[in-house]
């Protein structure tokens, strides 16, 4: 530091020596003194620039000149709040926006699912080609299943699971518990690495053995306070004791609902997990196709070798089976099929804010473009004074990015509330919509097009006020200019193009929300105004016979029922909309169908008054 | 200064500004306005160097070892800043006169090429 100090004082005096000797010279060479000097400095040429020049040699003079610009530039905005005022809230909403959207885009699409090596994970589905028709996919069918274990080779490892509930009880109020009940190396499959504890064990998988669990981080803290003194305890789970074997990571998120396909149905709290516990004939029969199956792929395996070798193997085993149907499997990556849909829906999201936010630029474009005149003089008084167009258009930006800065911060305030909201609203099936958060990689994008921004809308006006001619600014004096007809034609066209990307936004905005109108407006063939709807699931200990079901349910309705307000009451066994709730085959008498083929459909059972507290109406009644 | 004087006289080419300096101070220990004289005689007037272009230069050759800075006193007796070749700056001067050869050799083979070209 203090050498630089010494040597720009030091230039000081060398260039006010230059300047004496070639004026001494020229006077030598018969000049006046006063025409000698004037020659001299021409032939120096602009000493501030020297100077400036020979600064940077010795400091980082774009730190000294930003700070200067960064004072000037805050100066200037206080000066003229109303505008600043407009500009920063304009700012905030677009950036705000643009970073909420993002950190859904975020967290449901680019940030990978908490398993190891996820892109090896995929999600095996079995087809019988003569269903196609009406179930292009189905859920993986347990004896197959063993089948792949034994004899695939494409895959490292493949595990089971699907959807199974159970009573807690003893700790409080009884409670149903949604999970999964899984092969034992389901955890191994993943790559996931208990919080505490172990996971399943081989030998777990066997009945007898089974009566152990894991629980899910929030599972264990909203009921357990996060004691980890419940490992290796046990609780009581539809009357029978099991072990706490191991607590999840916190991190672990369970896809839900379709998201393993159709016919697969997890409910959307993940509380905890068994082994399956099956025995070696349950194994052996036929199964039901209910199962979700993960493979983990081998290393250097691709996803065609893994499903030209599997479809071998379900060759095999249709040919075995003698059901006179084939059998072919498919494999979809786990990461696709989780997020599915939703890419195109957030995407289409993205890029409707990011139209606002091209809009927002346009507009401030537009504005400081209506202040370059002004802007033109007070650049003309800095040039003359020595400064350099990219010092001058270095300043202006300076300003445009401290709009953007301001307007970012303000943003990422409203975008982290918004989230919020957002995720409040949002359709409970949007894939891993609670993992939604602010993280650091959405505030570097929230930086990101901040700075953007500030280049967008701040490149054009810093242009034209850095090549505008300063002189006639400077001879105009204190009378305004207006602007020229080129910057206006500028201007407009400018308006046209926000009108532009403005009309489109609108006619986006316009056909999603009649397709949204036509949605809502569906006769769904029932109604849902003034009708409520209650989850019952009996504890099967509790329950063994029939006749205690029927009388409860038989209670609790004729007490329903008597409630002063009800008008009718009744119940269903799956909620319309709810999945498939049983599929079952259709035999009709004396037609001899192999079972396979025969044709399927989906039941509900109902009791009397369902159909009058939905609103159903009779087509035509015998 | 005519018009045809000026249209004669050439820009430096970015970098080429340092090159003269060290071979300028290779006779000895100059000041700056010494230096910029130099370069327009020896040249005969056909480099012109926008004086003031000198000192960012030199400060940078300083910062790099190349050249040092003392007082001293000039021809009139009066106290002036000198400047000096380095070692290293000696060395430099031999590497950039390479390269300047290699450069302009290159330079001059393109925009005169040998009679084979003429008789094609």
């Amino acid at each position: 530091m203090s050498r630089r100090k010494r040597m720009m004082e030091d230039l000081d005096q060398d260039i006010r020596d230059h300047i004496e000797r070639e004026t001494q010279d020229n006077i030598d060479r018969g000049m006046s003194p006063e025409e000698a000097r004037y020659a001299a400095l021409r032939k120096f040429g602009n000493v501030t620039r020297v100077k400036e020049e020979t600064r940077a040699v010795w400091s980082f003079v774009w730190l000294e000149q930003l700070g200067q610009d960064v004072r000037f530039g805050l100066r200037t905005l206080r000066k003229s709040p109303g505008f600043t005022l407009v500009a920063v809230l304009t700012l905030a909403l677009g950036i705000g926006a643009n970073t909420a959207i993002f950190s859904m885009v975020n967290s449901v699409l680019l940030r990978p699912l908490a398993y190891r090596e996820a892109q090896q994970l995929y999600l095996v589905r079995e087809i019988i080609p003569e269903l196609s028709q009406t179930y292009p996919t189905l859920p993986a069918n347990l004896p197959n299943f063993r089948v792949w274990q034994r004899e695939c080779h494409s895959f490292d490892e493949v595990a089971i699971v699907e959807p199974f509930n159970m009573t807690l009880t003893g700790h409080g109020e009884a409670e149903q518990i949604s999970g999964g009940r899984t092969s034992a190396n389901l955890f191994d499959v993943l790559g996931v690495i208990p919080e505490l504890g172990r996971t399943f064990l081989p030998q777990e998988d066997t009945p007898g053995s089974d009566q152990v669990v894991m629980l899910t981080d929030s599972f264990w803290r909203d009921r357990f306070q996060g004691d980890p003194q419940i490992v290796s305890r046990s609780i009581t789970l539809d009357g029978k004791p099991f072990q706490v074997v191991g607590i999840l990571p916190a991190s672990f998120r369970f896809p839900k609902g379709a998201q393993w396909g159709a016919f697969i149905e997890f409910p959307p709290r993940t509380d905890y997990f068994k082994p399956l516990g099956l025995n070696a004939e349950q194994l052996e029969q036929l199964g039901e196709f209910e199962y979700a199956a993960i493979a983990r792929l081998k290393p250097g395996t691709s996803a065609r070798q893994a499903l030209a070798e599997l479809n071998v193997i379900q060759g095999r085993i249709a040919k075995d089976a003698k059901e006179g149907v084939g059998l072919r499997a498919e494999l979809i990556p786990l990461e696709s099929e989780v997020v599915g849909t939703a890419r195109r829906g957030l995407l289409l999201l993205l890029g409707g804010v990011g139209a606002v936010l091209l809009i927002v630029c346009l507009n401030l474009a537009n504005l400081l473009l209506v202040r370059v005149p002004s802007r033109v003089r007070e650049a003309g008084i800095r040039t003359a004074l020595g400064a350099s167009r990219a010092r001058l258009a270095r300043q202006l930006l300076t300003e445009s990015a401290l709009l953007a800065i301001l307007g970012g911060v303000l943003g990422v305030g409203l975008a982290y509330f918004g989230l919020r909201w957002l995720v409040a609203v949002a359709p409970a099936n949007l894939p891993r919509i609670d993992e939604v958060h602010v993280d650091a990689r959405v505030l570097w994008f929230a930086t990101l097009i901040s700075l953007l921004t500030a280049i967008l809308f701040g490149a054009l006006p810093a242009w034209r006020v850095a090549h505008a001619e300063p002189q006639p600014a400077l001879k105009a004096g204190a009378v305004t200019i207006t602007e020229g007809r080129p910057a206006r034609r500028l201007r407009e066209s400018l308006v046209g193009f926000e009108v532009g990307v403005g009309t489109l936004l609108l006619i986006v905005a316009g056909l999603l929300t009649t397709s949204m109108i036509r949605l809502l407006g569906v006769d769904k063939g029932f109604t849902t105004e003034r009708v409520l709807a209650v989850d019952v699931t009996l504890p099967a200990q509790s329950y063994t016979k029939l006749e205690q079901k029927e009388e409860f349910y038989e209670n609790v309705l004729g007490q329903v029922r008597a409630l002063p307000g009800v008008k009718s009451a009744g119940w269903i066994s799956t909620l319309p909309l709810e999945g498939q709730g049983q599929v079952n085959f259709i035999n009709v008498p004396g037609r001899a169908t192999k079972d396979v083929l025969a044709p399927t459909a989906n039941y509900r059972y109902v009791s009397p008054g369902y159909f009058q507290s939905m609103g159903i109406q009779l087509r035509r009644a015998a | 200064m005519s018009t045809k004087e000026q249209r004669e006289r050439i820009e430096l080419l970015q970098g080429t500004l340092d090159l003269l300096i060290l071979r300028t101070l290779l006779l000895g220990p100059a000041h700056g306005h010494a230096i910029a004289k130099a370069i327009e005689f020896r040249s005969d007037d056909v480099l012109q160097v926008e004086q003031g272009s000198l000192y960012p230069a030199l400060h940078r050759l300083i910062k790099r070892g190349w050249i040092s800075v003392q007082d001293g006193t000039s021809e009139n007796n009066r106290r002036a800043k000198f400047y000096r070749l380095t070692a290293r700056g000696r060395r430099q001067l031999a590497v950039e006169t390479t390269k300047w050869d290699r450069l302009a050799g290159a330079i001059a083979r393109i925009l005169m090429p040998a009679e084979q070209e003429g008789e094609s």
